[in-house]
Parts: structure tokens; sequence; C-alpha cells
């Protein structure tokens, strides 16, 4: 036992020594920490302040104290953007999953031309979203759409699908258009992953007579773990900040049933000018995704450090 | 997108930071020259008018450049908020009029009262539009560009249907009779901006207003719209799709598009502004199409929305009687008629409104007449009360909510909001 402590302290000790060799090298880091104070400690500050009051454009803020918090508990719109962001995100995160991870195995052969296809999964990553948004919102137009032209033609329906009238649809077929353009970043993610696995690791498992499918469940997905982990987190995150798209394509309608969380912060603010209250769902949105972001990574521990 | 979407919060977040610290205002600028240098920010479709009559402006003897900024309309309202928030606000602005009172409310704009008396033209401007720049007795912003919506029409479609191109609805019944004769397997009669609260506001809302019908009181208090005369119209409007199908079920998540059903010939009539001639005749000049009042339903008027610009000076500006003389000339025949009628924007000042431009054409000539009848409601909240109008309006012409229903909701929605 006393050995163990002193065996520790020494090791504390050696740190400790390493650590002052070391103390010029934080030079090296200090533009991005400054970087980080300013644009994210700052601001973060300011708006957690900001949460505390009742802020208008210009003139008088006053000081509400928990008001704003208490305010948002009954507001039914942040709970309505609330579940309709997580549904979203539910649907989406595991849609986009799949597919990136069938992909990237896909094109994790050493094929000729397997690096085009890596360039055509990977092109519409490089959109911007209000481009993507814009063209998909052409394609399901019921009028002069794409789609609903060939669904009518094929006979597969009678009448177009109005696919932005109703939540049930727009959150389908924007999930879809949000796959289409965020499954390639994810993919590169995972066949990052992938290429880190020794091929020894394969040929030694052939050798014992494992099959394909055995292959990917007992060493692609285990050695895999730290990727997607980063992978999934990267698609929650952006899941749950989902703004633009819906924004563009359907406004948020019909009747507010398609506001995502960021979208309400953003009418909150910038539309009614309620900065103070626009801030207060930011700090609870932080929250959420400081706990969602702690499970998964809790989760999806590369076994090597636990 | 990732990556964007959280240099979007980032950016939101940073911006709400730089709220309460100031940055200074736009400070000492002067060009190369020693000309002093204003900033005028305008939404993006008069900014592309006025280039000639700026440079103009910017090329006489007063040692004064005015730089235009061209904003697009969507954003008009959030950039400008981040520009007085950060204190880096245009030295003039030529805002949407709809959200001067706000603006005027918070005190973002210089009180121009004793200037505007001054003028030797202040009896020829735009009344209605005086009323939107006025608060207490005092006049902030005075009018600048106007934008009234009427029924444009297409021409051959009327041809192929057997209607005269030259004889368009005049009132409610035939607006729905053409409708429905107009209508084939591939085309629809009527169409109009219905998936947006500002679109609604512009082509639904006059029909509540000719019908004699209000959305808010006089004085931008209470809501009005629960009335006998605002149902009819909703019934109106949500019969034209759900029993006619003259106007496709779509109509509610239309922003744009139902502008490009009209230029693409899927719609042969639609209800806009006069900012889209400009537009059709440089976009779409095979494209025949008339201009006609709105229809009124039987014995009762026609009406508008009087949409357009005001034009304000900041506050925080250090050169306000050269932000005075550009607002001076903006008023001029220069800019009102040659670069605005000019284009088939109706001229603010109503001794501009007979012009030669207006004259050549007939269609400019509907849209002034339109401005006689145009509505537009008083508001600081207006933003917000986007909110339940479209809401509510959405439902109904959906066939969610009887209109009886429908208005109470807009009607409850509205009153929340102003009592809040």
């Amino acid at each position: 036992m006393k050995t163990a402590i002193n065996q520790k302290l020494l090791i504390i000790r050696g740190q400790k020594k390493r650590n002052k060799v070391k103390l010029g090298s934080f030079l090296f880091i200090l533009p991005a920490v400054a970087l980080n104070l300013i644009f994210f400690i700052y601001p973060f500050l300011q708006t957690l302040r900001m949460s505390f009051y009742e802020w208008p454009l210009m003139g008088e803020k006053t000081y509400l104290g928990l008001s704003n918090f208490t305010q948002i508990f009954l507001d039914g719109q942040f709970w309505t953007s609330f579940w309709f962001t997580a549904k979203y995100t539910l649907m989406v995160t595991p849609l986009i999953f799949i597919i990136a991870f069938s992909l990237a195995l896909l094109i994790n052969k050493r094929l000729p031309g397997v690096a085009f296809f890596r360039a055509v999964y990977f092109a519409p990553v490089v959109i911007s979203m209000v481009s993507s948004a814009l063209v998909w919102l052409w394609i399901y137009n019921d009028l002069y759409g794409v789609l609903n032209y060939y669904l009518l033609n094929l006979g597969i329906v009678n009448d177009p699908i109005l696919w932005m009238g109703h939540a049930s649809t727009s959150l389908p077929a924007i999930s879809f258009m949000i796959t289409w353009k965020m499954a390639g970043f994810t993919m590169i993610i995972l066949l990052a992953g992938l290429q880190s696995i020794p091929t020894e690791t394969y040929e030694a498992a052939s050798i014992d007579g494992a099959s394909t499918l055995k292959k990917i469940l007992y060493i692609t997905i285990p050695m895999l773990k730290p990727s997607i982990g980063l992978a999934l987190i990267v698609s929650v995150i952006g899941s749950v900040l989902g703004f633009e798209q819906f924004l563009i394509m359907t406004g948020g309608g019909p009747s507010n049933t398609t506001t995502t969380i960021v979208h309400y912060i953003y009418n909150q603010s910038f539309k009614y000018f309620h900065f103070g209250y626009g801030s207060a769902m930011t700090v609870i949105l932080l929250i959420v995704l400081v706990v969602l972001s702690y499970i998964q990574l809790r989760v999806l521990r590369n076994p090597a450090d636990q | 997108m990732f990556n964007k979407k959280l240099g979007l919060i980032f950016l939101i977040v940073a911006f709400l930071a730089l709220v309460g610290c100031a940055s200074g205002s736009s400070g000492e600028n002067s060009s190369s020259d020693g000309d002093k240098e204003l900033s005028l920010w305008a939404r993006e479709a008069s900014a592309d008018l006025m280039g000639d009559a700026v440079e103009a402006f910017n090329s006489k003897d007063n040692g004064i450049k005015i730089n235009v900024k061209s904003i697009p309309a969507d954003n008009f309202s959030d950039q400008l908020a981040t520009a007085y928030a950060s204190e880096s606000a245009p030295d003039i602005v030529a805002i949407d009029l709809i959200l001067a009172p706000y603006y005027s409310s918070i005190g973002a704009f210089k009180d121009l009262s004793e200037r505007y008396e001054s003028l030797s033209f202040k009896d020829e401007l735009n009344q209605s539009m005086l009323n939107l720049g006025e608060r207490e007795g005092k006049q902030y912003a005075l009018p600048y560009s106007s934008d009234v919506s009427a029924l444009i029409y297409n021409k051959d479609h009327f041809e192929d249907a057997g209607l005269d191109p030259d004889s368009p609805p005049e009132t409610w019944q035939e607006l729905r009779d053409y409708a429905n004769q107009l209508t084939t397997d591939d085309r629809f009669g009527y169409v109009y901006s219905g998936g947006s609260a500002g679109g609604l506001m512009f082509t639904f809302m006059p029909y509540v207003w000719g019908n004699g019908g209000a959305v808010l009181s006089d004085d931008g208090t209470a809501a009005e719209i629960n009335s006998p005369e605002a149902i009819e119209a909703l019934q109106f409007f949500t019969d034209l799709t759900q029993t006619d199908k003259v106007t496709p079920e779509g109509v509610t998540t239309y922003v744009n598009e139902a502008e490009d059903a009209f230029t693409s010939g899927k719609v042969s009539m639609i209800v806009s502004g006069n900012y889209v001639v400009g537009k059709l005749n440089e976009d779409y000049p095979d494209l025949d199409y008339g201009v006609a009042l709105i229809p009124r339903n039987e014995g009762k008027e026609h009406s508008s929305f009087s949409g357009g610009e005001l034009i304000a000076i900041s506050k925080s500006t250090e050169y306000v009687d050269e932000a005075w003389e550009f607002i001076e000339y903006a008023l001029t025949e220069d800019v009102q008629v040659e670069a605005f009628a000019s284009n088939g924007i109706i001229p603010v000042r109503n001794d501009f409104v007979e012009n030669k431009y207006f004259k050549e054409e007939p269609k400019y000539q509907v849209f002034a007449e339109a401005a006689n009848y145009a509505n537009a409601p008083y508001t600081t909240k207006y933003n917000e009360l986007y909110n339940p109008i479209l809401s509510g309006l959405q439902k109904a012409f959906s066939g969610e909510l009887s209109p009886e229903d429908a208005v109470v909701e807009i009607s409850d929605g509205i009153n929340d909001v102003l009592n809040k």
C-alpha cells in the first residue's frame, strides 16, 4: 500500500518536472487559447449574463433573475420545437450513419476508380446548405418539381405529394436531403478509421476461418469505436443545431410544427428582438448538447482507454 | 455543414457578445478627395434601381459621397438590428415601411419633424406612408419608394380559355368563375404567396380590407380580424382551394414558388407587386401579361397592400445635414421619376404620379390606382404578429380549421402578442 502511494508521488513529481520543461511550449497554444477566449468563452459568459435580463435591441435592460428560464418551461412553442428537433435528430442520425458506414466499407477497397467514387459521395458536403436546400425545394415542389413529375408519370401517385405541406412529409423529405448532403462527411471520418485498422488483424481472422460478417462485427466495429463516436457526436450536434434547411424549405411551417430549436431562438432574438429570452434558450440548448456529447463519449469510449 | 452550423451558432453567440460592447459609430469617414462618406442601406430591389441616381448625386460638387449597400429583403430586419445593437448602423436607412414604427419607437432614428415641415412639397407626399413614419406626433421617416399589390394575369391563358384578355376579373365572383375556366389538367387558375406571413399580408389581406374588415385596430393595440367581413374573405380563399380546386393545395407552402408558378405558365393569375413588373419585362419578355386591381366583393371596395420603403436618418450619424441633403434629392424627379417610375415603381409624391413613363405604360397606371386603395397596419410588433397570422391562415386555407375558428385563433394570438 505504502509503496503504491510512493510510486504515485514519484510519478506526479516526474510529471511536474516535465511540465516545467514544457512551459515555453504554452506560447504555441496561446493563439488558440486567445481565439477561444475571445470567440467562445467571452461570448458565452455574455450570453449567460443576458439570459437573466430582458434585453431589448436598444435602451434599458431589466434584470429578471430566473424568470426567462421559468418562462421557457411554460412556453408551448419551445417544447414543440424541442420535441421536433429531437425527432429530427433521431431520424437523421441513424440514417446518415448506416448509409455512411456502408459507403465507407464499399470505398475502402483498393479498386481501380475508387477515388472517383470517394469524390462523388463527398461532393454534396461541399455545397452550401442554402444552395442544397433551394435545389431540393425545387425537386420537391408540387407544381413543377421533378420528383412529383416522375411519381405522377410512373403512376405511383394520382395527385402530387405536398412534401412541404405537413410535418409528417417534410420531416422525412428534409431528413433524406440532409442524408444525401452529410453522409459523405461521416463516410470520410469512418473511412479514416477503417484505414487505420491493421490488415494483419483481418488476415489472422481469415486464417481462423471468420466470415466477412463476423469480421465486420468482431473486428471492424470494435476497432472503429473512436471514429464511430466522433462521427455520431458531430452528426448529433449538427442535427440538434439544424436550422437553415428548415428555414428555407418549410419556414418552420405549417403553423410552426417544423420550427427547430435554433430556428425558434433565431426568431425570438432577431425577429422579435427578445435577446434575453433567446440567450436563455441558448444556454439550455448548450447544456443539452454538453450532456448528449458526454453520454456519447462515455458509451463509445475507445476500449483501449478503459 | 456541421462546421458551417457551428460557425453560425458561433456567429450568433459572438453577436450576442457584441451587444453591449460598443464598437463606436461609423466614425470619421472621408474619402481621399475629402468627401464625407455616408452609408445607405436599402433592400435589394430598390438599391438596384437607384444606382445611377446615386452616382449622379455623388458626382455633384457638394462634398458628399453616398455608399449604397444592397441587402436581401429577407435579411434586412436582422442585419439592421445587428447594426443598431453593435452601434455600427448606416447613416441613412431605406427601411421596409412596415418595420418603421418599431425602429422609431426604440429611438433608432433622428426626429425629422422640422425638416419635413420645411419641405416645399410636403403636402404631395403619400399620406398613408407618412403615417407609418410618424410616432407620437413626430416624423421620423419619410416615404421613399412604393410597392403595392395587384392582380397579374396571363393574357395568352385568357385567350386559351375563351376569355377576353382585356377584361380581367372585377369582382370576387368573376375571379372565381374565371379561375374555374382557366384551370386545366396542367394549369391552375389562381395562386398567391400563402407560405409566409409577409406574402399573405401582401396578397390576402387586401381581400379583408376591401371587404370592410381589418387586421388591427387603427391605433394598433388590438386585433380586429374576428369580423364577418374577414371570415367571408377567408371562406372565399378556402373555397378556391378546397371546393373549386382552382388554387393548388400546396399554396400554403409557397413563398417565391407562387411567382415561379406564374412565370413558368403553371398558373394563370397571381397577386403580386409592382417590383415584379420590372422583373417580368426583363426576364420573361415573351410572357404577355395584364395588370388589374385586386378584385372586390360585390358592392365593396378594391384594396391593396401598401408596401415599399421609408427613408430615415440614424440617430448615431454625425452627418445629419448631409444625410438630409440626400433625402431631399431622393424625393426629386431625378430619383422618383427617372429611376423609379421608369421601372414601374410608383413615385411617393402625388405630383409625380402622372409622368411620361406611366402614360406610356397602362400597366403602371393600374398600380398607381391601386396605391389609392392601399393599406398597411401600424404596429411596433409586426414581426411577432406574423406568427399567429400565418399559422391561423394556413390552417384555414388547408381546411384544418373553419374560417370562423381560424379568426378566433388568430385574434387571440395577436392579442397575446400585443398585451405581452
